[in-house]
């Protein structure tokens, strides 16, 4: 087979997108951030659940199991929010600097492809994080919720009936490890992971990592106010002039809702989120993470590297 | 990047009404009740703000029921109040949050200035305590309550929390026995809570009729007599025997106690007219053994023949039969006192202990 003919054949080969390229890079990205040393912050997550679980055991076991599911969401959140905007802005830079990316893209790799790769990889690693995070969060929740049921039967007097204990046991368990708080972990991986593509686009255009993260930031906050304005703006329009409400809608249109993926706060309150509405905040992340992948293609695609 | 503005730009616009409509189903749903307004921004701290703002405001709540908790401890009532609301409105349907604003401050803060009012007696600060503070603080107990109950209308607990501050704080049974039965009808509320409202019937002037129907079905019909129920019954059977005895003649009692329809309750007027204005008191034991033998007599009738006759030095051991299988059988008729009052019988009848 001569020169050309073979040519010919690596092209025919070449698909125009493979899945297993994608999952090549994100893999590597993956083992990348892992060798940042980053699971560390887990040290710092349990030192956190564990002094919420060890130092609020003077108030009611609802407020006590509310205090512990709190703080573990919050951590939850505040670390996967971390990691999408930090780690992702990292991504790009650290391969120009290591000159990982040029090796990359000299071979057959579209740009599209390392893109996607390096997001799968940071969402890989925030996936795991939060696994991580969570079981932690439900082991630490499971003891102290068969702690208090303990501390309530040894309170009881001799001749509590076997109801009573019953009826304590539903409480407590209600308040404690239940299905819904999945719920509330699926929706810190989606906020995260809407967070990661805002970064990503970010550092397709940025000058520096900082510049990312700064920005990542910035949209981030703004995206959590944006619905406020919205319904302030809206609701009352004619309170408001017409150049108000448009630029509320320019902040809407151009922001992401990151409030939509809030739920945490009433699923700690004891609310019930349905599965169609879970779905439906799926359904809108895929939509984030589809157009933040094409837009950050749009620019990478024509980056000067 | 302009055709990557046009894109984010277009997409911004399609997932708009998209995320309007999911917006209004997390109201709907209840995971949207609170909203930043001038007043939150000035009871929190900026971070606390931007943390709310952030998506942490269950966490931010959780911060300011411990400081809430801290103001307790060192006793800055107006602090705790403060935080209170903060906490309370970070989180409205969080039931527990108006309940411990409720009893800080008709509780702890009431039980505070109650100690400084009793420190200081009759003078000015202790007048001030008593006159001015200690209601003022049962006042914002109530509105605590009531706030939570705009956002929480069937939970039957804050309007328990209400009628135990009128009930157990202002003496007012009135208002306790509106809040009970409020209370009661709510899907969660406990058996309890009607009888508590029953209670307070009870001790509503004017209103002894509607407390009596109240009781008495509640004590024919619950299956679960308590001895709060059971004085109660006592005592509305009393005054309504004590009244009829006072108000009727000798004749009208009698004829009414031994008509074919008449009940133990009309024997129990008539036994009543014969030992209190009569001054009778063995017709009256032959009525009131009448009254005891009825099956729908309660038991305290049997107790109070008893104690009758235990008087009467040729009864006395059969009082004393009575008592004692009452002892065995009903103990929640007798009465601490009437302990010492049956150590007595027993040592007149030379019984050993």
């Amino acid at each position: 087979m001569d020169s050309e003919a073979y040519s010919t054949e690596l092209s025919r080969q070449h698909k125009a997108f493979s899945p297993s390229r994608v999952w090549a890079i994100a893999g590597n990205t993956f083992t990348q951030l892992v060798r940042m040393k980053v699971f560390y912050f887990l040290l710092i997550f349990s030192a956190l659940i564990i002094g919420a679980n060890l130092l609020f055991l003077s108030f009611t076991f609802e407020q006590e199991l509310k205090i512990l599911k709190d703080v573990s969401f919050g951590a939850m959140s505040l670390f996967a929010s971390i990691f999408a905007i930090v780690g992702t802005a990292l991504l790009i830079p650290k391969d120009m600097e290591d000159r990982t990316l040029y090796t990359i893209l000299t071979k057959p790799v579209p740009r599209f492809e390392y893109l996607l790769g390096k997001l799968m990889g940071i969402l890989l690693l925030i996936g795991v994080s939060i696994l991580l995070m969570s079981l932690l969060f439900f082991t630490v929740l499971y003891i102290r919720q068969h702690g208090i049921l303990a501390e309530k039967i040894a309170s009881l007097p001799r001749h509590a009936s076997e109801t009573d204990i019953e009826s304590f046991r539903e409480s407590i368990f209600s308040r404690g490890l239940q299905p819904e708080l999945l719920l509330g972990v699926i929706a810190v991986f989606l906020k995260a992971a809407v967070a990661a593509g805002v970064a990503l686009f970010v550092s397709t255009f940025a000058s520096s990592t900082l510049f990312t993260i700064i920005v990542s930031l910035v949209v981030y906050f703004i995206g959590h106010a944006q619905s406020l304005a919205l319904d302030y703006y809206f609701t009352q329009g004619e309170l408001h002039s017409a150049g108000q409400r448009f630029l509320a809608g320019l902040v809407g249109v151009v922001f992401p809702n990151f409030q939509l993926f809030n739920v945490t706060d009433g699923l700690t309150a004891g609310e019930v989120i349905p599965a169609s509405l879970m779905a439906r905040l799926v359904g809108l992340t895929a939509f984030y993470l589809t157009i933040y992948s094409l837009v950050s293609w749009m620019v990478f695609a024509k980056k000067e590297l | 990047m302009l055709m990557a503005s046009v894109l984010l730009a277009s997409a911004g616009l399609l997932r708009l009404p998209f995320e309007r409509d999911m917006e209004l189903e997390f109201k709907e749903q209840g995971f949207r009740d609170w909203s930043p307004g001038l007043s939150t921004r000035d009871q929190l701290t900026q971070a606390a703000f931007v943390g709310a703002l952030g998506g942490f405001r269950s966490l931010v709540a959780s911060v300011y029921h411990l400081k809430a908790h801290n103001s307790f401890v060192k006793k800055e009532w107006g602090d705790v109040e403060r935080y209170r609301a903060v906490t309370a409105s970070l989180q409205p349907k969080f039931w527990s949050y108006w309940d411990m604003a409720v009893w800080d401050m008709a509780w702890n803060a009431y039980g505070h200035y109650r100690g400084e009012a009793e420190e200081y007696g009759n003078d000015f600060r202790g007048w001030h305590a008593e006159s001015i503070i200690m209601p003022r603080y049962l006042e914002k107990g109530i509105t605590f309550a009531k706030r939570g109950l705009e956002w929480l209308p069937e939970d039957y607990r804050l309007m328990k929390v209400i009628a135990d501050i009128y009930d157990q704080k202002m003496g007012n049974p009135e208002k306790a026995a509106e809040w009970y039965l409020k209370a009661s009808q709510k899907p969660q509320a406990p058996s309890h809570v009607y009888r508590a409202y029953a209670h307070q019937l009870t001790l509503c002037a004017g209103r002894e009729e509607q407390a009596y129907r109240v009781t008495e079905d509640l004590y024919r019909n619950s299956g679960n007599v308590t001895l709060t129920l059971l004085r109660d019954m006592e005592r509305l059977e009393e005054d309504m025997a004590r009244r009829a005895a006072h108000d009727r003649s000798y004749d009208q009692l009698k004829d009414a106690a031994f008509a074919e329809a008449s009940g133990y309750l009309e024997m129990a007027a008539f036994a009543m007219h014969l030992l209190e204005i009569r001054k009778d008191v063995p017709a009256a034991i032959s009525v009131y053994t009448k009254v005891a033998d009825n099956r729908r007599a309660p038991s305290f009738y049997r107790r109070k023949l008893a104690f009758l006759m235990a008087e009467d030095p040729q009864k006395a051991a059969e009082a004393y039969t009575i008592l004692k299988d009452l002892a065995v059988s009903y103990p929640g008729a007798l009465r601490r006192e009437d302990m010492a009052r049956l150590a007595e019988l027993e040592s007149r009848l030379g019984i050993p202990e």
